[in-house]
């Protein structure tokens, strides 16, 4: 049940990407780690994360040898003289390592007003099981 | 009647009026104060208008308030955050976001060119310049 206390590994905010890993390009641009919710129920574990800003179509989201990546491209477009300029230049991203009794074949994500919600559904073995007892 | 007798003089009083506000300045200082700034926004001028956008993500039209007057505009809004019933929770770093501020411009803007739109969580406001506060560009002439 809890073994998603640890879910998440450091976000790797620009370092760059391991040559024997290679997630994404990440380049010389800033990444921003976004701000995320994680639950859980006897069900599935729930990952919610704020992407303001992210076209759907730029939302990546990859499964990839016990770990959970999400990457967002933000662009933000800027023109005309800036008279304050406080939202942060980059991309999102994300990394959780993810516990082993997921049903891989079954994770959703879904975008709404710039949140970012990716449900990961239990394997059927380790859902908990209520037996009736019936009477002989 | 006492009070009145020992009244300091009005001088004395402004002077420990000053000094409240000193002390409250600092006493804000000290503590941890997280967020204190609020949603993070851009504004900028593009000649014809103002462009204002704010990250304000899981915030919908309806969660929002824009005022206008030719002086500025002020923005209300919330979102909250909850954890979904009968879910337990692992790590909750998205907190409720409000925003109320007042932003004002160089110039004067037209009330009634003012936009407002919400895509993706972010609010963005374009607000345009009044017409006599615009910069006329006025051609010299020689003498002839």
């Amino acid at each position: 049940m809890t073994n998603a206390k640890n879910l998440e590994t450091q976000p790797q905010a620009g370092k760059p990407t391991q040559p024997t890993r290679p997630v994404h390009e990440v380049g010389d641009r800033p990444v921003l780690a976004p701000a995320v919710d994680i639950f859980e129920n006897a069900d599935e574990y729930r990952v919610v994360a704020d992407l303001p800003g992210v076209r759907q179509e730029d939302i990546d989201i990859d499964l990839e040898r016990g770990e959970l990546v999400v990457f967002a491209k933000r662009q933000l477009p800027r023109e005309g003289e800036g008279l304050a300029l406080g939202r942060r230049e980059g991309d999102f991203r994300r990394v959780f390592r993810i516990p082993e009794d997921l049903d891989r074949s079954k994770v959703e994500a879904s975008f709404d007003n710039g949140v970012l919600l990716i449900r990961l559904p239990k394997s059927e073995r380790v859902k908990p099981r209520r037996v009736s007892v019936t009477a002989a | 009647m006492f009070t009145q007798l020992f009244r300091r003089p009005d001088s004395y009083d402004d002077l420990s009026q000053l000094q409240r506000q000193v002390e409250a300045l600092f006493s804000g200082w000290t503590r941890p104060q997280r967020h204190v700034a609020g949603p993070a926004f851009d504004v900028f001028d593009e000649s014809e208008r103002y462009r204002l956008v704010a990250d304000l993500p899981g915030m919908r039209a309806e969660d929002l308030e824009v005022e206008v007057t030719e002086d500025g505009i002020t923005v209300r809004g919330s979102r909250k955050v909850e954890a979904p019933e009968g879910f337990s929770v692992h790590r909750r770093e998205r907190e409720p976001l409000t925003i109320a501020r007042s932003f004002t411009f160089p110039s004067k803007v037209d009330p009634e060119q003012v936009t407002a739109t919400i895509q993706q969580g972010v609010l963005t406001i374009t607000l345009g310049k009044r017409a006599d506060t615009k910069p006329r560009s006025i051609t010299v002439q020689s003498a002839a």
